[in-house]
């Protein structure tokens, strides 16, 4: 019937729509929702590592629309596409003035992996400070004065241990505990006593061996002092190309002689160009070693300033694939929801309207078949068949209709009864034709307050599908497939964060859209009693 | 003179739908004194519900909104009270009937709890067996036989005119000073509504004042002291029943009096004479069933025999009555007539051929011949279509078409006396009177041979009711129609059928010419439904009421 879609457009739904056009947030979430789903519909034209035009020999040609083998541009017999950026720069083309290309608002692809080395960054050195374990030897006399050492001069600040030669234990900056002099002692007086080990403020620790008596008491009494790695925390500090610190410097650093600074800043500028080792120095509290960090580029790479949503594990630009995966997710949503509708509304329609028999059976049916779970039996047959688009939209569809079903066989069994209905069939008017002209756009209120939620729940379903790797063909732009990466790579956050707020923003439009509708087919919401 | 119970002073209520204003009650001031009934009469959109309604603020606002006024009950004017004194006032000193008993009932809760709550809301210290116990003795009062255990049914469990009893006794229980009674009788068969204002009239305290709204200008006639006529948010007349009633003064109240069918009218001349014709369509024995089942598989253990065993026959050119009371199996017997219902038994024979249980195809041919007219003009047109539409759709189908669809449906609106140029309009654009000439149109289009029309002036108001009838009328006499004109209302029937048949419980109980069957009923069931018919200007049921 022709008339259809103006049916659709009689003046209740006109009122309907006017009613929603004065919900403001909804009307505004439509059209941002309406807004995105354009924009993604464009991102051909938008994101691509092929340019829009491109003028070669005085030909013009559009790479974006149409597939050209390399072999139109250079005449080298190579049927392959083009990497059109290397062919930009290479001489054949860029010789002849006449050549030119006009590339997308952003140059990269969906599928797109670029080399390390195509990621531009200004490399930074970090430079990691960790203080060595120092453990030390003294033997001291009865009045605790240093007699023979090893290793400890980095206690005292002092170069060598002979400097340490006759000065007392406790001299400044090691402060010696009091149990320590008493141990000590009793040593000296030849008494028994057990192994012996104390901490003192600096986090210095002093040991000494249980003693047992004998013949004589001794003339040196050896003690061992530690201090662990784990005594000072591990500093970390970003040099920029100029050896300025980025941010902070770290503490230690001014604490630090100025010999070491500028050992530790001469090795850095060598660190910028090639990987150094480990450089030790002395500093206030003992030996400490830097360790020399350059950045290089791995994937996934973190948001750097052309690509500001980061790259993936591939390499490839996370922005232009949340936008290649917007338009993949409303597309998909958009055709599964319409697919489940449309099985979902004529069975519903059927069984509704006929009733009885067909009804009774096509309720048991749905029963049993409602009963089966999607997943697995998705899961099951894309390690068959294995993923794709369609296969994927049709099972998601021959088990989603069934809510959508319910209502609309409720919704049957309600207006079969109206007059209007009734008048339609002692006119003679045939069944199919009461049921599509008469009955459906009476009933079409549920399935149009479901569509936005449904269209949510479609796209929910294509992201986790994704997400377990059991959605779309590998490799295809999705919200699911970024979230997946981002697992395997928790340090990762910008593969979870950006694909999250897209599925965040287009799943709070899509509801704020159906709160919309639902409000515009029930006014009473808006009128209350005392 | 006493002071007023309820005195409403220059009420104004306007709604605001789609962004325009509609002033529902325009100024309009009227007093209720103790004791009194105050009949509130007008037809559909007249603003009399509103009126009522406001005084209790019980109407949703927005959309409504009360523009001004005074309503005093006592000393308090109920528009400014608080919304917490409002509500001690609700239900205790003013209580309300309301039209539709199964609406107005909650259908999760036993009606005896219901009763119990009533009066536990408004006297917190009576204790729960107390207020059950009182619950029992109003259901007892208003006539529920065994009231002890249908207290502890469920509404669903009471046929209408026992559940508009409850109501009655929910009204009641708090002894109020004012029942605001809302149509409290028009869902109700004639019998029964005799029954209910018997009720409501023994019931009533000495006190007690009533304003009762109805378009039912018998009823204001039987019950009120006074009647208030409204029309469009105004009250165009007031008075004293009697004197109003037989010296009307205002124009309104003339035509909307003169409109009113009564029993004692002379028919409308149709010059039929059945002798010497054959039947169009002759009824044998027809059954009508309707299972009902129980259990896991669904077995029939019992059967609702809607129509059982029913014979008639209508000629050429006639009209045919079908009375009974609701539930008695009319309108079931008209749709199995049209395959609507499927029958079990019997003949239908429609111009030498039973048409009993044909099956959808067979069915189909012999559908343009058969139409009928249904009683909601509201629901009886698909919002969606254009007139032009609804009025070709089964011409098309039965390729009976002849010019363009839109000169067709020009055509037919001008015959029902509507404007042609109204063809591409929608459904909610028209009045219910002009919605129900459009059906007629739509039946009458399809040049069939019999219509049944089920209740189709029922509901609407008196004068549109006339002019329908007057049009059905033209229509049979022009097209040479057969009716069968299903209908609860015996002065409607009274006033255009030949004649009649009455049915109760499924069964014919009697049948003949309609005025024999007025003036002389053979059975007692027709003479109690003749009998319960309120007569607007008869003085023997008025004062049945008021001795």
């Amino acid at each position: 019937m022709s008339g259809w879609l103006i049916h659709i457009l009689d003046p209740n739904t006109r009122r309907r729509l006017r009613r929603f056009g004065k919900i403001k947030r909804a009307q505004w979430s439509l059209n941002v929702l309406v807004g995105i789903f354009v924009v993604s519909l464009l991102s051909n034209f938008i994101a691509n590592d092929k340019p829009l035009i491109a003028k070669a020999n005085g030909k013009l040609y559009f790479p974006v629309l149409k597939f050209y083998p390399e072999d139109a541009f250079t005449g080298s017999g190579v049927n392959t596409r083009p990497r059109y950026k290397q062919l930009e720069k290479r001489p054949l083309f860029s010789e002849n003035e006449n050549n030119w290309m006009f590339w997308p608002l952003i140059k990269f692809g969906p599928e797109e992996s670029l080399e390390a080395d195509q990621i531009e960054i200004d490399s930074t050195l970090t430079l990691s400070f960790s203080p060595e374990a120092q453990i030390a030897v003294v033997e001291v006399d009865s009045s605790v004065v240093i007699q023979r050492s090893r290793g400890a001069a980095g206690f005292y600040g002092k170069a060598s241990d002979f400097e340490l030669k006759r000065i007392p234990l406790g001299t400044a900056p090691v402060e010696l505990p009091d149990p320590v002099r008493k141990a000590v002692g009793k040593r000296f007086e030849n008494l028994a006593s057990p192994e012996f080990e104390i901490k003192n403020t600096d986090g210095i620790e002093f040991s000494l061996a249980a003693y047992e008596p004998r013949s004589r008491a001794p003339k040196l009494v050896r003690v061992s002092m530690e201090r662990g790695a784990g005594a000072g925390e591990i500093e970390e500090g970003v040099l920029s190309p100029e050896l300025n610190w980025i941010g902070e410097a770290p503490k230690i650093w001014p604490k630090l002689s100025e010999a070491s600074q500028k050992a530790i800043l001469d090795r850095a500028k060598e660190a910028m160009v090639v990987p150094q080792e480990v450089l030790g120095v002395s500093g206030a509290d003992g030996k400490i070693s830097v360790n020399f960090q350059r950045e290089t580029v791995e994937f996934p790479f973190r948001p750097v300033e052309e690509h500001w949503m980061g790259l993936d594990n591939s390499g490839r630009d996370v922005g232009v694939r949340i936008l290649y995966a917007t338009r993949a997710a409303l597309i998909f949503g958009i055709v599964l929801v319409l697919f489940t509708f449309v099985i979902g509304i004529f069975l519903g329609s059927v069984q509704g309207y006929f009733g009885g028999k067909i009804d009774m059976f096509g309720q048991r049916l749905t029963e049993i078949w409602e009963s089966m779970p999607f997943l697995f039996i998705m899961i099951f047959l894309s390690s068959v068949y294995g993923r794709g688009f369609v296969l994927l939209g049709f099972v998601y569809g021959i088990f989603n209709w069934i809510g959508i079903s319910y209502y609309m066989r409720a919704e049957f069994l309600r207006l079969r009864k109206q007059p209007f209905v009734e008048a339609a069939r002692v006119m003679g008017i045939g069944r199919w034709k009461i049921m599509f002209r008469h009955v459906l756009p009476n009933g079409l209120v549920p399935v149009i307050t479901f569509f936005p939620f449904s269209l949510v729940g479609a796209i929910f379903v294509l992201t986790s599908l994704d997400y377990l790797g059991f959605g779309l063909p590998p490799g295809t732009p999705s919200w699911g497939n970024l979230l997946d990466q981002g697992q395997v790579q928790p340090y990762a956050w910008w593969l979870i964060f950006y694909p999250a707020i897209a599925l965040f923003v287009v799943s709070l439009l899509g509801i704020f859209v159906g709160e919309g509708v639902r409000a515009a087919f029930d006014p009473r919401t808006e009128s209350k009693l005392q | 003179m006493s002071d007023p119970l309820l005195s409403v002073k220059n009420l104004s209520v306007s709604f605001q739908v789609e962004g325009r204003r509609i002033d529902a009650v325009k100024g309009i001031s009227f007093d209720v004194m103790p004791g009194e009934i105050v009949g509130l009469v007008g037809e559909s959109g007249s603003g009399k519900t509103v009126a009522a309604m406001s005084s209790l603020r019980l109407i949703p606002c927005p959309p409504g909104q009360i523009e001004s006024g005074e309503i005093l009950f006592g000393e308090r004017n109920l528009l400014e009270a608080p919304i917490d004194e409002l509500r001690e006032i609700r239900g205790k000193e003013i209580s309300v009937i309301f039209q539709e008993p199964m609406t107005a009932l909650s259908p999760l809760h036993p009606v005896g709890r219901q009763l119990a709550e009533v009066v536990r809301i408004h006297e917190p210290d009576v204790s729960r067996e107390e207020a059950w116990d009182r619950a029992v003795e109003w259901l007892g009062k208003v006539g529920i036989p065994d009231p002890e255990e249908r207290a502890k049914s469920f509404p669903f469990q009471f046929s209408g005119g026992m559940r508009q009893r409850v109501m009655i006794a929910m009204a009641l229980i708090m002894k109020p000073k004012l029942i605001i009674a809302d149509e409290p009788t028009t869902a109700l068969d004639v019998t029964l509504q005799a029954q209910i204002f018997d009720l409501i009239l023994a019931m009533k305290a000495d006190d007690t004042s009533i304003l009762f709204i109805t378009h039912d200008m018998g009823v204001v006639w039987e019950l009120a002291d006074r009647v208030l006529v409204m029309n469009k948010g105004e009250i165009v007349e007031r008075g004293d029943v009697e004197s109003l009633f037989s010296n009307p003064q205002e124009t309104y109240t003339k035509e909307l009096l003169s409109a009113v069918p009564r029993l004692t009218d002379e028919p409308i001349k149709s010059g039929f004479v059945p002798e010497g014709k054959e039947p169009i369509v002759e009824v044998r024995d027809l059954k009508t069933w309707f299972p009902v089942k129980r259990g896991v598989f669904a077995r029939t253990v019992d059967w609702v025999k809607a129509v059982d065993g029913v014979s008639m026959e209508i000629f050429p050119g006639e009209c045919l009555g079908l009375v009974g009371e609701s539930g008695s199996g009319k309108t079931t017997l008209g749709r199995s007539i049209l395959g609507l219902e499927s029958s079990r038994a019997g003949e239908i024979v429609f111009e030498g051929t039973d048409i009993r249980g044909l099956d959808y195809h067979a069915m189909r041919p012999m559908r343009k011949e058969l139409q009928m007219i249904f009683q909601d003009p509201y629901s009886s047109l698909n919002p969606r279509l254009t007139i032009q539409e609804i009025l070709t759709e089964g011409l098309v189908e039965h390729g009976q078409l002849e010019g363009s669809r839109k000169d067709v449906a020009a055509h037919w609106l001008e015959e029902v006396g509507l404007s042609p140029d109204m063809v591409n309009r929608y459904p909610h654009e028209f009045s219910g009177g002009q919605r129900q000439r459009i059906c007629v149109a739509r039946a009458v289009a399809m040049k069939p041979k019999f219509v049944v029309c089920d209740e189709a002036v029922s509901a609407l108001d008196v004068t549109i009711q006339a002019q329908v009838i007057d049009l059905l009328m033209d229509l049979r006499d022009r097209f040479g129609l057969s009716y069968l004109f299903i209908s609860h209302d015996l002065s409607v029937v009274k006033r255009i059928c030949d004649r009649t048949i009455v049915m109760k419980e499924g069964k014919v109980v009697e049948a003949g010419s309609t005025r024999d069957l007025v003036e002389n009923p053979k059975s007692d069931y027709t003479r109690s439904l003749i009998a319960a018919v309120p007569i607007p200007g008869d003085f023997a049921k008025r004062a049945r009421n008021h001795s």
